[in-house]
């Protein structure tokens, strides 16, 4: 969209370069905002497919490493130095409450479960929340795209026939390119809430998805849990008797 | 301990940041591609295609198809096709005729030299024989035109009739026919012809092609064309130029339509065009010709007009009743008054219908000259024949 583009394409008698050029600066504006808005969401598309499709890699390996039988103790040293995502981050914040809770006070079991239950509990927020982090520009504009559009096109359109007023002829000649401008600014309009809807659709159901995957690990992490949990309270209750 | 909880969202948030760089990257190249690549496509409207207006058939009348047959001044000519196979076929067999050199002008003289053997040389023995009847149909005078009131406009087959086919010499009547045709076409042609007019022993009055045809051929006998002096010839193709040349300055009265009755009458055995002739296009149609056709408002027309003008001659008293009706075939002149005799129709059982039948005979005798208005002399071919019904109810 830079000059040197817009004039490169000028030559042409009905170019879109020719369309955008004469259009009002309303339609001018909007037809600019679109473009911004179908670049953003293009560019959040490409991210959250990325992240998503990193995110569903990294759970598998993670859940691999898991139930592959080796010491939670030993994950969990092997996690905490580098930043996790997904369930490995679930882990990592729960083994530390865990540790923390053995580590500063012996006899903290009676609320260890509740605490490990709320870590989890903010972890799957924050992961999902990272998720679905640009997620509602992509719902904004395909909602919006259409009617920010459909103003463009109002606009145009009220413009060309002020000038058919002004002008006095109606001939389909000289209505047309007014129209044609004007009708421009709609096709930008859904050219970007199309992609952006079926995006948004498609990417938070897949939001979705991790997010019950996670949240199914942390059901199962914290059944494991409260049951060390327990075997931890009965041993240190025979040691007191 | 909290500190390191603090740090990690921030850490995550920055290694996001980062990622969102690399998509919008990505996402601004697709876009500058996908608008460069709209650039391109769309960089010109393709142009409607000139759509041919499409008339409604109820917006047809009969001045539009009228103005239909007229033809188009700017037209191209297009050559007059081939009135007979035989002289299409002779045409296609020496092609360089078409090329009006002298030398082509000779080497189409020297059949005509010898007419027997090419005429033993053409297979087909039916255009043999046509060959000399159509000679002396020529100084037949040009068809009694139909006394129109209106002075109908001159018809392209007539206008052919000029001077370089008058002066066409002694040669088969199908090249000088070509000869005329093919002059009207280009000048070197006239220079053949007035070479060849200089040995001319006779001239031969020639006739538009369909005219001739159409009564010509039905009235001449069979005498051959070699009887017939030179001189004699010479005389009588004087008197003949003298008895067209008023025809040519007066306006024609020929009526085409007359012309196209006729044609349609021989009986096809006598017409040689048995070979499919090329579709004639209509370019260059006569600027006043007319589709001579009346419409149906105007037939309805006539005949009110005929029924009111029959009534007041006819006498029906006394024939209510009656489920006979006298039909009457009466052929009427362009002026309205009687060609022939009228004809009774359908005869009369008893004698009540008998005289019914009279007193309608008598009804069309007594408006004899009947009032045509003007307005329906070009059409006189299409009405000039009518059954009239003298129903006592209707009348």
């Amino acid at each position: 969209m830079t000059p040197a583009e817009l004039v490169a394409g000028a030559p042409a008698e009905i170019s879109i370069w020719t369309m955008f050029w004469n259009a009002h600066f309303v339609v001018k504006v909007v037809m600019m905002g679109l473009i911004v808005a179908s670049i953003w969401s293009w560019a959040i598309i490409f991210n959250k497919t990325l992240m998503l499709s990193k995110m569903r890699r990294a759970i598998d390996e993670f859940e691999e490493a898991f139930w592959s039988g080796n010491s939670l103790e030993e994950l969990y040293r092997s996690l905490v130095e580098k930043p996790t995502t997904g369930a490995a981050s679930l882990f990592v914040a729960a083994m530390r409450e865990w540790k923390r809770s053995f580590e500063t006070s012996r006899g903290a079991f009676m609320g260890l479960h509740a605490r490990i239950e709320k870590v989890l509990d903010v972890s799957i927020a924050r992961e999902v929340e990272r998720l679905e982090n640009h997620l509602l520009v992509l719902a904004t504009t395909a909602s919006a795209g259409p009617f920010v559009g459909l103003f463009g096109t109002v606009w145009g359109i009220m413009t060309s026939f002020r000038s058919i007023a002004a002008s006095k002829n109606t001939s389909l000649a000289v209505v047309a390119p007014g129209i044609a401008e004007a009708l421009f600014a709609t096709a930008i309009g859904l050219f970007a809430a199309i992609p952006a809807l079926i995006a948004y659709n498609k990417l938070s159901g897949e939001v979705a998805k991790v997010q019950a995957r996670l949240e199914t690990f942390a059901d199962e992490f914290s059944s494991i849990l409260s049951r060390q949990i327990d075997s931890h309270a009965a041993s240190n209750r025979d040691r007191a008797a | 301990m909290s500190a390191v909880a603090e740090v990690e969202p921030a850490k995550r948030g920055v290694f996001a940041d980062r990622r969102v760089d690399w998509g919008f990257v990505a996402s601004a190249l697709m876009h500058i591609v996908g608008i460069a690549v709209a650039g391109i496509w769309f960089s010109d409207a393709r142009s409607f295609e000139e759509a041919q207006e499409a008339i409604p058939i109820e917006v047809v009348t009969q001045a539009d198809l009228n103005q239909v047959t007229q033809g188009e001044k700017e037209a191209p000519a297009a050559p007059s096709p081939p009135s007979r196979p035989s002289a299409r076929r002779r045409a296609s067999s020496s092609p360089k005729s078409r090329s009006k050199s002298p030398r082509s002008a000779t080497s189409r003289r020297r059949p005509a030299a010898d007419p027997p053997g090419r005429a033993a040389g053409d297979p087909g023995p039916h255009a043999a024989a046509r060959a000399p009847r159509v000679a002396m149909a020529t100084p037949e005078p040009p068809p009694r035109p139909q006394p129109a009131p209106i002075p109908a406009p001159p018809t392209p087959p007539h206008r052919p009739a000029p001077s370089p086919s008058r002066r066409t010499p002694r040669r088969s009547p199908r090249r000088s026919r070509r000869v005329a045709r093919s002059s009207r076409r280009a000048n070197p042609s006239s220079r053949a012809a007035r070479r060849a007019s200089r040995r001319a022993a006779t001239t031969c009055r020639r006739r538009p092609a369909s005219a001739r045809r159409g009564e010509g051929l039905a009235q001449t006998g069979g005498a051959p064309r070699g009887q017939t002096r030179p001189a004699a010839k010479l005389i009588e193709a004087k008197r003949a130029e003298e008895r067209a040349r008023p025809d040519e300055t007066q306006p024609s009265r020929f009526n085409a339509a007359d012309v196209r009755a006729a044609i349609s009458r021989e009986r096809p055995q006598q017409r040689a065009a048995a070979a499919p002739q090329p579709a004639q296009t209509a370019a260059l149609g006569s600027p006043t010709a007319r589709a001579e056709r009346m419409s149906p408002s105007m037939w309805g027309q006539l005949d009110g007009y005929l029924q009111e003008q029959y009534r007041g001659c006819w006498n029906k008293f006394g024939f209510d009743g009656q489920t006979y009706i006298p039909q009457i075939r009466v052929l009427f002149n362009p002026d309205g008054s009687l060609a022939a005799e009228p004809v009774l129709v359908n005869a009369p059982g008893d004698a009540a219908e008998r005289s019914l039948a009279d007193s309608a005979m008598r009804a069309v005798r007594r408006c004899d000259p009947i009032k045509i208005p003007p307005q329906y002399a070009p059409y006189h071919a299409q009405w000039k024949a009518r059954t009239l019904r003298f129903d006592p109810q209707e009348m």
